[in-house]
């Protein structure tokens, strides 16, 4: 077939920011009704050649060519009016808006010149739905949705202002297993009706699952272009970084000590009254990996709220930490105490986007550890510990005064990281440490985690990827509805096994 | 003596006053309302509608035509609007600060020119300072209450009352309005679809100079005709607690303008009592208090709670 077969090419496209290339003679042939990932490691020139795609940056050098057609946008609305819709991982909505003026807005049907003509757009828009099979409340704001249909909302207005080619930056990252699924279903429908999708991500279980063709890039550039059927995760995940990946932990030996934490029969309510951990009792040794596994909403959140001293357990609950009853202690005593915690939400709870880098860096551990005099903060000693977790944790920043914002996803998980382990803590507290980041920095994390329980830190893991969890924990246990399971120690239950403690099945046999 | 009160509160005396006194309030609520719905905190309406009352004042003095002392009104909250947005939106200053700068100045600029132009302290009394005329509407005699309160009101009154339909059918029909919602609440997202921000923020600002100023010129240019000293006195921020409390909705700001104009016309009416004038003064302030405690309590959820 000829040249027709593709609706979007891009040829050579060069681009540099400063001494850095984000894209190197990069090429793109994405062909007419097919999804196309694109997948690549944090700064491997994925965000770069979008932005370009949507006249967001310009390239310093190579051709687009659209439907055949070498174009050359005027601005990113030109590249919209061209049939390019963007959905960005951070959703472009309006939160007290209803989804119909977020759809309409900026490309409102007209009528008296003046007036926005609401049954016009309706209609379209209620067509557009009718097409590719999308069921949302147009009535509704968009604060009161939940995030897939937000999702759907941004596909939908993307479609109403004429998009032929769509462009999703990690669609899944914020997305359930359910909601993931009804994402690749409307996905098929879009394709089969003649759209194209691009589809970035860097989670190569649903590359392999739903694109057509793939895009491999690594430092700026294309190092391969394949199809989903000739490749598998392992093939996938070597092309992406360079060499031969293992998502396998190199766990070591160790000797554990004495009990550290020691928790017996924790109950916790949440402040609807409703009992959400009943009565768990375990325990976690000096150099140990305790893993909780269990599917989102078990009661994970709960136990480590109460851990760490952010709710107060209900009477009866006790937790010792080397020996000392911590129940009613507050964070910062805990703290003190050398109890470190990774919290999910590395932008809420975790550091503070809007500080700088050496501000989230010493956070916590300001009053814990000390990084000050009697009264004022000892800038020195902060500057040589935020340089130790840049260095240590490769933390990719410019400079230490930096807004943490300015930061990837995965560098400023690595800084919360870096902060938490660089601490001489007793006890960590982790939770999901690798949540949306990519899979250098997974096999990175995971050394570190394995490095520190070698050297005598007791680890305390809590994770929603099971394989976390088996790869790196000495000892499992699974929480289901607010109880805990055994789940054996490293390697002695296998994926379904555990899967199916994860799901009840244990809960059964009582 | 509380049957006194209550028999003055209402009366039509009261409801006219609660009318016309709604009418400077409504002007700088209805412009602001979509400057305030773009995400711009502007708190300058004092300064604006003060400016205005001085130079409105001018303008009539010196063509005898209140028209043209409503042009001069709006061109000189025109600039204190674009001396705002320079700073706001080209300098990137602090809006809350520029604001403050700017009703500081209002006061002393104003008094200082009236010493200037007109020779006096204290207040500007002149013959050839002309004001509005009210306007008689023959049908309304025949209804006996609404007579009372709607009729023999300046030309402004009416308009004011009009402009809350035409600033909701902005605000809710037009793709301006929706555009300018968008604005104030991501402006990132109004970006990507092609909407020019800065164009948008530009218009809304100038709206709020232009109306805001039209309120002074009410104040100026409604009967009294004469300038004194700092004669807002605190009715600018009326504007702007109407249009927080309304959420920039001009129904609700216009719900609440009226409850703010009735205290005023309370202090009108309960004047004539044997009350200490001073807690009479105090009716307007202690209401907008009462309105924002109000506000505050039906978002009120307790205390911060670190779930979130």
């Amino acid at each position: 077939m000829g040249m027709d077969d593709y609706v979007l090419q891009m040829r050579n496209i060069r681009k540099t920011f400063g001494s850095l290339v984000a894209n190197d003679d990069v090429n793109l042939n994405v062909k007419r009704g097919s999804v196309h990932a694109i997948i690549g490691e944090n700064g491997a020139g994925k965000s770069t050649l979008m932005n370009i795609l949507t006249d967001i940056h310009k390239a310093d050098s190579g051709d687009i060519i659209l439907n055949g057609e070498k174009v050359v946008f005027k601005n990113s609305l030109d590249a919209a009016r061209k049939g390019i819709g963007m959905i960005y991982q951070e959703f472009m909505l309006y939160p007290e808006l209803s989804v119909f003026d977020n759809i309409i807005l900026g490309f409102e049907e007209k009528k008296l010149g003046v007036l926005i003509d609401k049954a016009a757009s309706r209609k379209k828009i209620e067509k557009i739905c009718k097409d590719y099979s999308f069921n949302i409340p147009l009535k509704s704001l968009v604060k009161d949705l939940p995030v897939a249909m937000l999702q759907q909302v941004e596909i939908v207005k993307v479609l109403y202002r004429g998009a032929d080619i769509i462009i999703m930056d990690e669609p899944t990252s914020v997305l359930t297993p359910q909601g993931i699924e009804g994402l690749f279903r409307a996905m098929r429908n879009l394709v089969a009706s003649g759209k194209s999708i691009i589809f970035i991500t860097h989670k190569l279980k649903e590359v392999l699952e739903i694109a057509d063709a793939i895009t491999v890039m690594r430092n700026g550039k294309v190092v391969a272009e394949t199809t989903a059927s000739d490749v598998d995760e392992q093939s996938l995940a070597s092309m992406m970084v360079g060499r031969d990946v293992i998502l396998q932990a190199n766990k070591k030996d160790v000797e554990f000590g004495e009990s550290v934490l020691s928790v017996k029969n924790l109950t916790v309510k949440d402040k609807d009254g409703i009992t959400r951990v009943k009565g768990v009792d375990f325990e976690v040794r000096r150099g140990e990996i305790v893993g909780i596994a269990g599917v989102a909403g078990s009661g994970q959140q709960w136990i480590v709220e109460a851990l760490f001293g952010l709710r107060k357990p209900e009477m009866g609950s006790a937790i010792y930490f080397e020996g000392s009853d911590i129940t009613t202690a507050t964070p910062r005593a805990r703290r003190c105490m050398g109890i470190g915690y990774i919290p999910q939400d590395r932008l809420g709870a975790g550091a503070n986007a809007k500080s700088s880098i050496w501000e989230s860096a010493i956070m916590g551990y300001h009053i814990a550890h000390g990084f000050k005099g009697k009264v004022l903060l000892n800038f020195k000693q902060i500057e040589a510990f935020t340089n130790s977790i840049v260095k240590n944790f490769a933390v990719k920043r410019q400079k230490n005064t930096d807004k943490v914002r300015s930061l990837s996803g995965g560098n400023i998980q690595k800084l919360v990281v870096g902060r938490e382990f660089l601490q001489d803590n007793k006890l960590l507290i982790i939770e999901d440490p690798t949540r949306g980041i990519d899979i250098g920095a997974i096999e990175f994390i995971w050394q570190k985690i394995v490095d520190l329980a070698a050297s005598g830190v007791s680890v305390l893991l809590i994770s929603h990827e099971l394989n976390e969890v088996m790869q790196l924990s000495d000892t499992i246990k699974v929480v289901y509805s607010g109880e805990l399971y055994d789940g054996g120690s490293h390697g002695e239950l296998n994926e379904e096994e555990l899967g199916l403690i994860m799901l009840g099945g244990k809960a059964d046999e009582k | 003596m509380l049957k006194d009160i209550l028999a003055l509160v209402f009366t039509t005396t009261t409801f006219a006053a609660t009318f016309r006194l709604a009418c400077p309030i409504l002007y700088g609520a209805m412009g602001g309302c979509f400057n305030n719905t773009s995400g711009c905190v502007n708190i300058a309406y004092e300064a604006v509608m003060l400016y205005s009352c001085f130079f409105s004042v001018v303008g009539s003095y010196l063509t005898g035509n209140p028209w043209i002392g409503m042009l001069f009104g709006i061109l000189i909250g025109l600039v204190i609007a674009s001396i705002f947005g320079l700073m706001a939106f080209v300098f990137n200053a602090n809006t809350m600060i520029t604001g403050i700068a700017l009703n500081s100045s209002a006061w002393a600029v104003t008094t200082l020119m009236m010493v200037i132009i007109f020779g006096v302290r204290g207040s500007v009394y002149d013959e050839r300072i002309v004001s509005f005329k009210p306007i008689h509407f023959k049908f309304l005699e025949k209804i006996p209450i609404l007579n009372d309160v709607l009729n023999d009101n300046v030309i402004l009154v009416y308009i004011a009352f009009s402009l809350v339909a035409v600033a909701y059918v902005v605000m809710y029909h037009t793709p301006f309005g929706l555009r300018i919602r968008g604005v104030g609440q991501n402006a990132q997202a109004a970006y990507t679809a092609g909407v020019d921000v800065t164009k948008y923020r530009w218009i809304s600002l100038l709206l709020m100079g232009a109306f805001t100023a039209i309120s002074g010129t009410s104040l100026t240019l409604s009967g009294i005709s004469m300038f004194s000293e700092n004669m807002t006195a605190g009715k600018g921020f009326l504007c702007m607690c109407s249009i927080t409390i309304g959420k920039g909705n001009p129904l609700k700001i216009l719900f609440v303008a009226l409850l703010f104009a009735f205290s005023q016309a309370l202090v009108l009416v309960l004047g004539t009592l044997s009350i200490p004038t001073q807690i009479i003064s105090m009716i307007p302030y202690v209401a907008v208090i009462l309105v924002l405690f109000g506000n505050g309590l039906k978002s009120f959820k307790g205390t911060a709670d670190i779930e979130g």
